[in-house]
């Protein structure tokens, strides 16, 4: 069951009203700019999100993003020709705005603090980066009686608990997925939703109904049982959707299967064009520095996990060092084979078409460098020498999957592209997942000394406190900085 | 607001709600809906059916164990109850108190020679001894083996043959097989649920072979079922070696595998059920969508 809590918020529907304008003006002559893909991803996910990291570094991905330009571009206009109208400059401004006055963060805040002094325990259902802005905001700053899990984790929590005896949160509704599985959960989960978000939720209230009233009249279930349904008259309001929130449901289409869905839900830069990168200096070494995805995760001097986004000059990590993920793969194979069969299918496809273009041709690698990088590779060659011997599964970037194709030019890899894309992510997805299971446990292990169910396999004690005493020794930052690189 | 015809569903309770019987694990009205619903579409061969459950649908693992157990009800009429029995074969003996395997080493027209296996400490001080017997006696008091086995699995195995057939048989012979996809986890849950005083795994004669094609069976017999991770190993392991396969099942499957399957069927003409907790469909497939009211509506009933 799902109850709907609105939080109204004028000066954001006043921005949404403003953004719906601009973009009922781009579709007009001289524009004709159907869509914004880019900019409803971005939309959605800055409304959903309560974590002030996560929407700072929306607003440098929107700074960033060219698709109105180019799309502007395409008609022979610019910035100046749309005016007032410019979707991105009204999405800076409600990424601003959330900064600032995040209603969701407060409406939630209150919801925890009432519940804890009525005694409820609180459950939210959040992504990686909120979760962690609640360990941060609420959970260090007072005792609350409060759970966060990630998406995944929620059906294993609702076997092992009553779930009727908490309060259960969701305030990141993705849609059409998100409602089947709540809805038809026994307990009652609570949306806590602005009103335009809400309006996403009737829209699903509404598809769901239709769908009920097909499948139970099906001529399917009347053959087969040789029993008649008669409908009850049921009463539709069809209510058509802003382009807006239109646009926001459609681009949810996608991750129609369940695997692909939950990968975005619990990481949403895995559905982003861009890549952010973390380049770290330390003050112990001189001319060297890491460089760390944004989805990558460290240790700070309390042994405790902290996304790279969050860690600050000198404050003093812990790299964690990949060597330690040996077993993640075939553990993660093992659970869902199914799925790794496809995944590693995808996987040796564009090897496969790599590798024989390098043998039939017979070049060097310095060579196939030179020909992929006229192609608009993007990696060090030590990278291609991975893609080459097969340890990588898939090429990081889209990018970098293009160019094996222009070069390659082979057919059956340029066919299965958009599945190769899907694979990969949940891909990434699954290794993120497990990446932040086995973390947690070298976390738990450098507080308390204790091993977890992945290390104990692979480790015992004495190996781990020198590898990590070698390989992830604790460093003082001494410079942080963002690199933004582009993946369409 | 009333979204449900509520005359519609004792109508289908009452055709397809089957008669309770003594092992059912556990029989809600809806779980009983839908083992009828397997062993109509399996029996009938006229439509392949995929049944979708909600993903948040707390029975899932007894839906599965019956569905399992009335699978295995339907490959029980396969049992092969006059086998051929052949020179070289291991049988164990069900009438001795210890574990006795013997070796058929003769047969001359209804006299069927056997010597005793002899193992260990045993084989240096002993003798083997050699028993004669009839083709009738040999059915009934001996199992063929494929390896160590524990009579108490098979007296469970007996059990359950005489509660269905009402014969004294440990059928230890399949003419045909059925084979269940799923995940290994969901065979590893629904496999050590408990019935009948047994777990579901020793009451079931069935072999898991994994990826790599390693048998892996429960008891040391032919199997009844094979489980199998993916549709293609059940095709590299078994449907291309030449066995006869009746039924597919599927439990919680992904919509990837199921079009190779339906190009198959021609081929090997065997029956295919899915159950799933996902929302999509498949051409070839007819779905059943259960909606969360009617579950609730049905088991209140």
């Amino acid at each position: 069951m799902i109850r709907v809590n609105i939080i109204e918020h004028d000066r954001l529907s006043e921005l949404l009203k403003e953004y719906e304008e601009a973009l009922s003006h781009l579709i007009t002559p001289p524009f004709h700019i159907e869509t914004l893909y880019s900019y409803t991803k971005y939309l959605s996910r800055l409304i959903k999100s309560i974590d002030i990291t996560s929407i700072r570094e929306l607003k440098e991905r929107i700074d960033f993003n060219n698709e109105l330009e180019k799309k502007l571009q395409l008609h022979g206009n610019d910035e100046k020709s749309i005016g007032d109208h410019n979707p991105k400059l009204i999405l800076l401004k409600i990424a601003d705005l959330l900064i600032y006055e995040n209603r969701k963060y407060e409406i939630l805040y209150q919801v925890i603090s009432q519940n804890f002094e009525q005694s409820i325990p609180t459950l939210i259902i959040a992504n990686n980066d909120d979760i962690e802005f609640i360990h941060e905001n609420i959970l260090l700053k007072g005792t609350y009686c409060l759970q966060t899990i990630r998406y995944s984790q929620l059906d294993k929590f609702v076997k092992k608990f009553d779930s009727k005896k908490f309060y259960i949160i969701d305030f990141a509704f993705e849609g059409y997925n998100d409602f089947l599985k709540y809805y038809n959960y026994d307990f009652t989960l609570d949306l806590l939703l602005y009103p335009h978000e809400n309006e996403i939720y009737e829209s699903c209230l509404r598809k769901y109904q239709r769908e009920l009233e097909t499948e139970l009249t099906s001529s399917f279930r009347e053959e087969f049982t040789g029993l008649k349904y008669e409908t009850v008259s049921l009463t539709f309001i069809e209510k058509p959707l802003s382009k807006t929130i239109q646009d926001i449901v459609d681009s949810a289409k996608e991750y129609h299967e369940e695997d692909d869905f939950r990968a975005i839900k619990e990481n949403p830069e895995l559905d982003t064009p861009e890549v952010i990168h973390y380049i770290i200096e330390y003050v112990e070494l001189e001319c060297y520095w890491d460089e760390l995805d944004s989805c990558d995760y460290v240790f700070n001097e309390q042994n405790k996990l902290l996304k790279i986004g969050r860690v600050k000059a000198s404050e003093r990590i812990r790299i964690y060092n990949e060597k330690l993920n040996i077993n993640l793969y075939e553990i993660a194979a093992e659970e869902d084979e199914e799925t790794f069969n496809l995944i590693e299918y995808y996987s040796d496809l564009w090897h496969k078409s790599l590798w024989e273009y390098y043998q039939s041709n017979s070049i060097s690698i310095d060579e196939l460098y030179f020909r992929l990088k006229k192609h608009g590779l993007s990696v060090q060659q030590t990278t291609l020498d991975n893609y080459i011997e097969k340890k990588v599964r898939f090429p990081m970037r889209k990018s970098d999957l293009d160019s094996i194709i222009r070069l390659t030019k082979n057919k059956e890899l340029e066919k299965s592209i958009s599945v190769l894309l899907k694979y990969k992510r949940i891909y990434n997805g699954v290794m993120i997942a497990l990446g932040k299971n086995l973390k947690e446990e070298i976390c738990k292990y450098l507080q308390s000394k204790a091993l977890g169910n992945i290390l104990k396999g692979t480790f015992t004690k004495e190996m781990l406190d020198n590898f990590i005493e070698s390989s992830m020794p604790l460093r003082t930052v001494k410079t942080i900085r963002r690199k933004i690189i582009t993946e369409q | 607001m009333q979204l449900l015809n509520e005359k519609y569903y004792p109508k289908l309770l009452k055709k397809f709600g089957r008669v309770r019987n003594e092992f059912e694990i556990e029989d809600t009205n809806f779980i009983s809906i839908n083992t009828s619903f397997l062993e109509k579409s399996l029996s009938q061969k006229r439509v392949n059916l995929l049944l979708q459950v909600p993903a948040s649908y707390q029975n899932k693992d007894l839906l599965f164990a019956n569905l399992l157990i009335k699978l295995t009800e339907l490959q029980f009429l396969e049992a092969d109850t006059s086998p051929k029995y052949t020179i070289g074969m291991t049988l164990k003996g069900m009438q001795y108190n210890k574990r006795k395997d013997f070796e058929l080493i003769e047969i001359i027209e209804d006299n069927y020679r056997l010597r005793e296996i002899l193992k260990g400490k045993k084989k240096a001080n002993y003798y083997p001894a050699v028993v004669s017997t009839t083709y009738e006696k040999l059915k009934s008091k001996y199992v063929v083996i494929k390896g160590g086995t524990r009579k108490k699995h098979l007296e469970a195995i007996r059990n359950l043959f005489n509660k269905l057939y009402g014969m004294n048989i440990i059928p230890n012979r399949f003419k045909s097989k059925s084979i269940v996809i799923c995940k290994k986890s969901i065979w590893d849950t629904i496999a050590n649920i408990n019935i009948l005083d047994s777990k579901l795994r020793n009451l079931i004669p069935c072999t898991y072979v994994t990826k790599k094609g390693t048998e892996q069976p429960t008891i040391n017999i032919d199997p009844a079922l094979y489980f199998v991770p993916d549709y293609s190993t059940a095709f590299q392991c078994i449907l291309r070696k030449g066995e006869k396969v009746d039924n597919i099942l599927l439990l919680d499957c992904l919509p990837n595998q199921l079009p190779t399957l339906i190009m198959d069927q021609r081929e090997y003409n065997f029956g295919i059920c899915a159950v799933t907790t996902q929302n999509y469909e498949v051409e070839g497939f007819s779905t059943w969508r259960w909606l969360k009211e009617e579950i609730d509506l049905i088991n209140s009933l």
